[in-house]
């Protein structure tokens, strides 16, 4: 039992869990950007631990490379949630159900 | 061993309460703690290095954008007055939070310098700078042209347009 707490990849999986929970349940744009920032940090995090324990150096750079995608993908994110608050005044996902414009 | 539990259970606690909390700035807040006790179990897991970035990248740079974005929207409530209840009711939550983090932090020092370390170093910084920027380089390069993208497609996104 307590092997399995002991385990990274349950921490990895429970924090995914919890990010993938907070996506489906919030509506609000920022939060499903937080949730997905948890999400990317839980698969992070299970590559670091797992390079560790398989002794292979590829998953401290894929680490690295986590790191910058959730930096990329999020600085976009954040410039389009500007915009879609400055025209809809709101920031509830739910309506930006219509595509046009 | 049991730092690693503890820090386990605090970061599951704070990104649980992050991702459930009403306020936006709470959340960052509490995601920032989560973050802290994260880095504290990788640094405790054999990769220090991976701990160290997550602060600095994570915590430094990804959450501060989000908090930037917060003050920009603002949409907060604009109520001036905070009264002795209110600000109670708002501050319990991070503050037991984050007294418990440090009360951690002081104690896992302790078990520290009490027990001398057994936990091996799988990579070392060397290792992992040696791979990446020699055979890698490559990939630091891919990733730099990845970041070149997002920062001019921000800038043409947020750009405010004449309508």
């Amino acid at each position: 039992m307590s092997v399995v707490f002991e385990s990274p990849l349950f921490l990895a999986s429970v924090i995914f869990v919890l990010g993938l929970f907070g996506f489906m349940a919030r509506r609000s744009l920022l939060f499903l950007f937080l949730s997905i920032e948890v999400m990317l940090l839980a698969s992070a995090y299970a590559f670091v631990t797992l390079s560790n324990q398989l002794n292979d150096i590829d998953g401290q750079l894929m680490f690295l490379t986590i790191l910058a995608v959730a930096a990329a993908e999020l600085c976009v994110g954040l410039a389009i949630i500007i915009r879609f608050e400055e025209r809809n005044k709101s920031l509830n996902a739910d309506s930006a159900d219509h595509l046009k414009g | 061993m049991v730092t690693l539990y503890i820090s386990t259970i605090f970061s599951i606690l704070a990104i649980a309460l992050a991702l459930s909390s009403r306020q936006a700035m709470h959340a960052l807040l509490y995601l920032l703690l989560g973050l802290a006790a994260l880095s504290i179990n990788l640094a405790n897991s054999g990769s220090p290095l991976a701990g160290v970035l997550l602060m600095i990248i994570y915590a430094g740079a990804i959450m501060v954008l989000f908090v930037f974005v917060v003050m920009l929207l603002n949409r907060a409530p604009t109520s001036t007055s905070i009264t002795a209840a209110s600000f109670v009711k708002q501050f319990i939550g991070p503050l037991t939070f984050s007294a418990c983090l440090f009360s951690f932090l002081v104690f896992a020092q302790i078990m520290v310098i009490q027990t001398p370390s057994e936990e091996k170093t799988a990579f070392t910084v060397n290792q992992i700078s040696e791979v990446l920027f020699l055979d890698g380089w490559f990939f630091v390069e891919m990733i730099s042209l990845l970041l070149t993208a997002a920062l001019i497609g921000a800038f043409h996104i947020g750009k405010r347009r004449e309508q």
